[in-house]
Formats: structure tokens, C-alpha cells, sequence
């Protein structure tokens, strides 16, 4: 599709091109990689390689006059990193003002996860603390394609179409006999969307429709890559075989309707009012297939096949109202309410036994407040959010049960802001909210947040910010407690010659727990008292040393202590040439060190050549 | 999926529409006599060509009579709030939500949006250059957050992997932490893990994915609250089978703070087989 969006845009291009401007540039980019240490860390944090790519490429082309037809007044393509980055981007968007507008976004990224984070001398096998056996090495892609047609003057109908495809290799662990195997899980899962809106306007009121078909399918497998021994030498669990399948795979509408008014009052302020309706149906298959043989815990032989089969029925309605008054040039009423509904009927017949699960939620929210002009620099908010919530699940086979509670949260929000001068701007907000009885023992029963901000222009070079926020959250079921504070000052320097950030974070983090764990026989007490700090420190300059030459260099630092350590320094510098007949190159050297709870480490050394050319 | 693409691109051709819309307005101020800059600007973006600049800059005519006299003219600075905003909203009504986390902070839209022209984004901060446009514009107020994109564990935001505006909506309400049974803001990237299952996990189901989950970055590689797995499942899971404890009636039970839960639990978002969450 990628491939495709190109071609037609350079099929195009050409015929459109007399008529338009182009700008742009590009920058190619040589890179060499030296790691030492933990490679699998490498590639999950940095994941660079050596070897060339198209670093950037920014083309963009605009009439002065507007263009008739099909012709565009304004193209613009973006890529990022094509050829060898981890993370790549390309967008292209094809706009004829008043006509149409086409959007076009491919985004691949590739993320490795391997995290085996103990000390083998540690780790204990019948406790399940020899790490995380789940790994990833997985490509994600996105693709995005929109179109807008401005039908009429007030029409406009909107085709979009969504792709999202993850493919790739990982690991996993199924507990058979006692015992914990590492299998091969390979990873192939497409969610596509397609969509088609239609959107008329009167003066104002606009009533937006839009259907979406949603489709999606995960061939799940998991699968013993041949012979194991098992994890554990010492007991004789074993499998000598075992694959299963467990596709599954749903699709479905969603239907939305949006009515949004903007009334002229008398006095010529504008009063808003959205209504939202969207309903979502999805209908699901799953199937799945397991066949198993090896050796139990008990040093017997086994063979099992079973074999299974449901379906998924999930519908989802959302209906929402909100609103704003304007009562004077320095007053405004702000509210809203919504009601969401989640209705889920889940079955499976698995081995010959038939399960049902029936989830049922309802969700209802209130607001309401003020928001408020006290002078031209001061303004402020002030409300009340409340939300009322009953889920009820039925179970039979293996959920016997059913489950029903409901939930009330009532809170508040105020904020404050004061823009001084062109110079000094500060901002207070708060937010705090009770639950009357959360779902989990994890969850708040209380819950506040507390943050104040300032931002001060010393001179037109120099400026400072800085932040403070505090947040607690506690549950008065379990006498559980999460603190966070984080504060934030950061100092900029942005001259002609000289440019300067200097910036430094601390955020403390910590949680008192005393969890009483029982299997009805015993109870033991598991103390959580987790207190974790993480510091953050970043430095950049960049001098220009002549119009064509500049240098710079920067720092990052991260310090984490809690329950394991974390360190990471990344320095860089570079020095970088523009000639003015837009020829350019850069070189650019980058060392990384990386430390994570004393066991896993890596260092890497990367050189970049950069050859730029704008136009 | 297919014939219903064939079906929207159908529809497609046969709205394609050849002539521009609207009809030229002209603008009845000399303000280009001035202002060439902005105007030229300008023309190079949707809010050129047919839009006079009066259709924004209300009340201008003392101030073309009096270029020193800005008087009550519309000019999109600080303290113009929702006078400004009405401006927009005429046309713009599709964009605007009346309940907004923005709003609410007393911004309007020209404190994100510049309409003349192409705007450079700030500076981004060390290791954040390869963020998206939109990113970088909140970086101005949202320092707190971008500085958790420096944390070992991250969404990839600095690296273009993600951009706010994939989770946040900037128009809209804050995003809600307790929204049940909601999890679609997720869901576009994890739908593996989104759901529908015939087993929920019920915190993620009921509490969405922040039950667990911190969305921005944090110490865990799976951005769980807690820094180990065990202690996030030990906070809700007072009750648990007896082997867990081991088979001895004394001596430290089986399981502890630092044992990976999901190696046995590897299903924990969900699953069509197993309750327990083993398969």
C-alpha cells in the first residue's frame, strides 16, 4: 500500500508540477555501530544498525494561484528514517483547498523485548523467579489512508481505511506438569478498518455520520520447538511434544452520529451543545486445538488432544451530551453527561465442557463547572465530576459465579492561570476524586493530584520553566498507598549563535502495602513498600560558529533506584556543514552506556555521516 | 473487507467534485498594504485564497482607519479566550468539543494553531528528534510528561513510534481513567490484547488498561505501576490456590514478590480457553 500511495503520487506529480513551487530536502545518512555487552538489551533499548539510509526526505510543493480540478494546491511527503530505523514514517498529503484533501501515513516500527533479569545464582526455578521467558521480536505496521471530498458547500463525505499488521517471532511459556516450557509463539495479527463518513453543515449546526467496518484476525499458535527437557533438571515433568493453535478472529460495525450546534446568542457570544451516539458490534470466532505427550510430575507418560470452539458477541453504546454557556464575555457554564453500555456474551466447548461467560457494564458520567475571565490574564475552572458505575458478570462451566458490584466516584477540578506578562505565565490545577469501593484492592478509593507550573521569558534569549506535581492515590479496602512526585525545571538559551537547554527531573514514587495473601490454610503477610527515585538530567548546546559551520553536543542521564537499579548516560556530538548553495553534511559521534540491576549492561559507539541536499 | 473498500472508493469517484467551492469575498481592508507578510503567508495554507482576513480579525475597520488604534479588534492575543475561539468555531465546529481539558486551562485555539503559515516547532529536547510536529507542540507546557519519555520504558515517542495525538484527543476532555469497559484507546495497536475474550481479566475489562498500566513510561518493561510483577498482582490477589504457598505447612511460601506471575499466567489480558489465564 505504501509502495502504492508513492507511485500515484509520482504518477501525478509530474502532470501538476509546472504549475507548483517545490521545496524541500533531503539526508542521507552512513551509520557505523560498535556494541559491547548485552546485545538482546541493545536491540530492545536502541536497536541500530550500521550500514546507509534515507535519514529524512521533505518534498512539498504549493501553487500561488488555486489550482481547478484535480489539481492540487499544496503536496507535502515526509520519510523518516527508510532503510534501516527501527522506527519509519512516511506521510502524504495531497490537499486541493475547498475540494478535496488526501492523507496517506505508513509507520513501521520493530521492537525486540528479551528481559531476563535475574542473577542466575538467584533464581529460583519452583519459584518462577528465573526471569521473563517471554521475548518479541515483532514489526509493527501501520497504514492510514484518508480522503476528504468537499461534495458541496456544506457536504463533505470522508473514506478512510486503516491497517494495522504485527508480525514476527516470540517466546512464551505454557505450565504443564508443574513445570513452566518456553515455546515458540510466532505473532501474525491484522486489524484493518473501513470507513465512511458523511458530514453537512448548516450555519450552525453540523451533523457528522460515520460507519466503520472493523475487522480483525490473530493466528495465535504456540508451539514446542522441538525436544525440551523442561525447565527443571531436577523434577521429571518433560514434553516431547506440544503445538496449539487457538486462532481467533472478530468483525463488525460501528455506526456514529455526532451533532454538533453552535448557536449565536443575542449578544452575539456563541453557546456550544455535541450530542455523540456510537454503537459498536462486534461478532467473534475462536477455535482451538492442543495436542500434548511427554512425561507427567509424577514420572508417568502422557498424550493428550483437545479441542475446542466458541464464539464472541461484544456490543458496546455510547451516548454522550455536553454543553457550554456562555453566560457573560467572562463566564461560561461547561457540562456533560454520558452513559456507556458494554454488553459481552463469551462461550467456548472445550474438551466436551461448555463455559459461558456475560459481562454487563454500565457506566454513567456527570460534569459540571465554571470556567472563568476574573482579568484579561487570569482565568479559571472550577467543577465537580462524578460517575456512577454497575458490572455484573455470569459465568458457568469454569466462572460458576456471578459477580455484581457497583461503583460511585465524586470529585472536583480547579485550576488557575495567570499570564502576568508576555513574560511570566503560572498555572495551578487540582484534581481529587473518592471511589466508594474500587474494583481492585490495587485500585484508589482516593485519589488527588496536585500541580503547579511556571514559565518565565528573562530576555528575548533567555527562559526558565519549571513544575511540580504531587499525586497520592489510596484505597481505604487494603490500606494501600501510591505516592508520586515529580518535579521539573528545565533553563533555554536561544540565540542567533548560541543555543543552550538545560534541563532536570526528579520523580519519587512510593507504595506501602501490606498485602495479606491466604490459600484458606495460611496467611502470610507480603510487605509491598516500594520507594523509587528516578533522576533525569539532559544538557544540549549548539554553536554556530559561521553561517555555514555550527557544533553541538548534548548529555542525558538517567539514574533509577527501586526495586532493581537503572542507569543510562547517552552523550553526543556533532559537527555539521551547510553550504548556501543547500549542500550540507554533519558527522556525529554517540556513546551510549546502559546498566540494568547489575546484570544486564551494553555500551555502544555510533558514528553518523549525514550528506544533505535542500532545494 | 474487500468489496466494502470497492464500495467506499465507488462512492468516492462519483463525488469527486472538479470546481472549488465558495465564493471569493474578497477583502474589503486594505489590510495587505501593511501586512504582506501575513497575507503571503497565508496564501499558501486552506485559509487563503477566498478567506478575507475581516472573517477572523473582526472589528478591524478602526484600526485600517487608524493603524495605530487596534481598538477592538480581534487579534487572537492573550486574554482573547472564547471571543477568539468563537472566531474559529463559525467555521470550525466540527473541531471543537464545548468541554475541553484546553479549554478548561483557559487556552484557545491560537495558542496551539497559527493560521498564517508554516510555524517551526520548538527545539526538541536531547533524543527527541525524531518526534512528530504535533508532539513537539505540546512539548511547550507538558514538560512533566516529556520528561518521562526519558525513563528507561517508554511508549516510543521520542523516536516516532507514537505521537500524543495517537492516545489523546486535544480537543476533547481529558482522557478518563475510569472509563468501563473501555479500552479504545489501546486498542488500535493492541488489539491482541484488547479483547473481546471468553475469559476477561476483570481489572483490565472493568478499569480499563490504567488498572495496571502507566500509559506515558515508567520503570517496567511492560509499564506496569510497579517496578516488579509480583507486587502489582499481590495488591489485588488476597486468595490464591494452595500450591502457590508451596506444599510444606511452615517455611516461606512458594511464590514472592520477585516471581514473574506471567510466566505461568501468560494470558493475563485475557483468554478464549483458560479462566486462569494459563493458555
Amino acid at each position: 500500500m505504501g509502495r502504492g500511495a508513492l507511485l500515484l503520487t509520482s504518477l501525478l506529480a509530474p502532470a501538476w508540477a509546472g504549475a507548483m513551487q517545490w521545496s524541500g530536502s533531503a539526508d542521507v545518512t552512513g551509520r557505523s555501530v560498535d556494541t559491547d555487552g548485552d546485545r538482546s538489551k541493545y536491540r530492545q533499548h536502541l536497536n541500530l544498525d550500521s550500514g546507509v539510509h534515507l535519514q529524512e526526505l521533505v518534498v512539498r510543493g504549493h501553487r500561488d494561484d488555486r489550482g481547478r480540478g484535480l489539481a492540487p494546491d499544496r503536496i507535502d511527503i515526509s520519510a523518516y528514517g527508510l532503510g534501516r530505523e527501527p522506527f519509519q514514517r512516511m506521510d502524504v498529503r495531497v490537499q486541493a483547498y475547498d475540494r478535496y484533501r488526501f492523507d496517506y501515513q505508513r509507520r513501521t516500527s520493530e521492537y525486540r523485548y528479551d528481559d531476563l533479569l535475574i542473577d542466575p545464582a538467584d533464581a529460583s526455578i519452583p519459584g518462577s523467579t528465573g526471569g521473563d521467558f517471554h521475548t518479541f521480536d515483532v514489526d509493527r505496521v501501520f497504514d492510514r489512508a484518508r480522503l476528504e471530498l468537499t461534495a458541496s458547500d456544506r457536504a463533505t463525505v470522508t473514506l478512510g481505511y486503516d491497517r494495522h499488521r504485527r508480525t514476527g517471532d516470540g517466546t512464551t511459556t505454557i505450565s504443564e506438569q508443574r513445570e513452566e516450557f518456553v515455546l515458540d509463539r510466532p505473532v501474525d495479527e491484522t486489524l484493518q478498518v473501513a470507513e465512511l463518513g458523511f458530514r453537512y453543515r448548516w450555519d450552525a449546526v453540523t451533523v457528522t455520520l460515520t460507519e466503520r467496518y472493523r475487522e480483525y484476525d490473530n493466528d495465535a499458535v504456540v508451539a514446542l520447538p522441538g525436544f525440551s527437557a523442561g525447565s527443571n533438571p531436577a523434577a521429571p515433568g518433560n514434553l516431547d511434544r506440544y503445538r496449539l493453535e487457538r486462532p481467533w478472529r472478530y468483525d463488525g460495525w460501528e455506526h456514529g452520529l455526532r451533532v454538533q450546534a453552535r448557536p449565536r446568542l443575542n449578544d452575539g457570544r456563541r453557546a456550544e451543545i455535541d450530542l455523540d451516539a456510537v454503537r459498536l458490534d462486534l461478532d467473534g470466532r475462536h477455535r482451538a486445538l492442543e495436542s500434548a505427550a511427554g512425561t507427567t510430575f509424577a514420572a508417568a507418560p502422557f498424550s493428550r488432544d483437545r479441542a475446542g470452539s466458541g464464539r464472541l458477541d461484544h456490543e458496546t453504546t455510547l451516548l454522550r451530551l455536553r454543553g457550554r454557556y456562555p453566560v457573560s464575555e467572562s463566564l461560561r457554564l461547561v457540562g456533560g453527561l454520558s452513559r456507556r453500555e458494554l454488553d459481552q456474551h463469551g462461550s467456548l466447548l472445550w474438551d466436551g465442557d461448555e463455559n459461558r461467560s456475560d459481562w454487563a457494564l454500565t457506566t454513567r458520567t456527570y460534569e459540571a463547572g465554571v470556567e472563568v475571565n476574573l482579568t484579561p490574564g487570569v482565568t479559571g475552572a472550577l467543577g465537580w465530576i462524578g460517575e456512577r458505575r454497575d458490572q455484573r458478570l455470569r459465568g458457568e462451566g469454569a466462572i460458576g459465579a456471578t459477580f455484581e458490584t457497583s461503583t460511585r466516584h465524586d470529585g472536583y477540578f480547579a485550576e488557575l492561570a495567570w499570564r502576568a506578562s508576555k513574560r511570566l505565565t503560572l498555572r495551578l490545577d487540582a484534581q481529587d476524586a473518592s471511589i466508594d469501593d474500587a474494583f481492585t484492592r490495587a485500585s484508589a478509593t482516593e485519589r488527588s493530584r496536585w500541580r503547579a507550573q511556571a514559565q518565565y521569558r528573562i530576555d528575548d534569549a533567555w527562559s526558565v520553566a519549571a513544575s511540580h506535581r504531587r499525586s497520592r492515590h489510596h484505597n481505604a479496602n487494603s490500606d494501600w498507598t501510591w505516592r508520586d512526585r515529580q518535579t521539573t525545571v528545565r533553563i533555554d538559551r536561544a540565540g542567533p549563535r548560541l543555543s543552550l537547554t538545560l534541563g532536570t527531573t526528579r520523580i519519587d514514587q512510593d507504595r506501602e502495602f501490606l498485602a495479606p495473601v491466604s490459600n484458606g490454610l495460611r496467611t502470610v503477610i507480603f510487605e509491598i513498600d516500594y520507594d523509587g527515585d528516578a533522576r533525569l538530567h539532559d544538557a544540549a548546546a549548539t554553536w554556530r560558529l559561521t553561517e555555514a559551520l555550527s557544533v553541538g553536543a548534548s548529555i542525558h542521564g538517567l539514574r533509577h533506584r527501586g526495586s532493581f537499579a537503572v542507569s543510562r548516560d547517552d552523550v553526543r556530538t556533532y559537527l555539521s556543514f551547510m553550504a548556501p548553495s543547500g549542500y550540507g553534511a554533519s558527522l556525529s559521534y554517540r556513546y551510549l552506556e546502559f546498566e540494568e540491576g547489575g546484570l544486564e549492561a551494553f555500551d555502544a559507539r555510533i558514528v553518523e555521516l549525514s550528506l544533505r541536499r535542500s532545494w | 473487507m474487500r468489496w466494502f473498500l470497492v464500495l467506499l472508493f465507488g462512492i468516492a469517484s462519483s463525488l469527486a467534485h472538479g470546481e472549488a467551492h465558495g465564493e471569493a469575498r474578497g477583502d474589503p481592508l486594505p489590510c495587505a498594504a501593511c501586512h504582506a507578510d501575513a497575507a503571503m503567508a497565508l496564501a499558501h495554507t486552506p485559509h487563503g485564497g477566498d478567506m478575507a482576513c475581516v472573517s477572523c480579525h473582526q472589528n478591524a475597520e478602526a484600526h485600517a482607519a487608524s493603524p495605530r488604534n487596534v481598538g477592538d479588534m480581534l487579534t487572537f492575543g492573550p486574554g482573547t479566550g472564547q471571543r477568539a475561539d468563537d472566531a474559529c468555531i463559525g467555521c470550525h465546529q466540527r473541531e471543537t468539543h464545548p468541554v475541553s481539558a484546553h479549554r478548561r486551562a483557559g487556552l484557545g485555539c491560537h495558542d496551539c494553531h497559527r493560521v498564517h503559515g508554516e510555524v517551526t516547532p520548538p527545539a526538541p529536547l536531547p533524543g527527541h528528534e525524531r518526534m512528530d510536529a504535533a508532539s513537539a507542540s505540546c512539548q511547550t507546557c507538558h514538560q512533566d510528561v516529556f520528561s518521562r519519555f526519558a525513563m528507561n520504558e517508554r511508549h516510543r515517542l521520542t523516536r516516532g513510534g507514537v505521537g500524543c495525538t495517537d492516545c489523546h484527543d486535544p480537543h476533547g476532555p481529558s482522557t478518563r481513567r475510569f472509563l468501563g469497559g473501555g479500552t479504545d484507546t489501546c486498542l488500535t495497536c493492541h488489539a491482541d490484547l484488547a479483547g473481546p475474550f471468553v475469559f476477561e481479566h476483570a481489572a483490565g475489562r472493568v478499569e480499563g488498561c490504567l488498572a495496571c498500566h502507566d500509559p506515558h513510561a515508567g520503570p517496567n518493561r511492560h509499564m506496569l505501576t510497579h517496578q516488579r510483577e509480583g507486587e502489582l498482582c499481590y495488591s489485588c490477589h488476597a486468595v490464591m490456590p494452595g500450591f502457590h504457598f508451596g506444599f510444606a505447612a511452615t517455611g516461606p511460601p512458594r511464590f514472592g514478590l520477585d516471581t514473574v506471575c506471567t510466566n505461568c499466567h501468560s494470558t493475563i489480558h485475557g483468554s478464549n480457553l483458560d479462566k486462569d489465564f494459563l493458555r
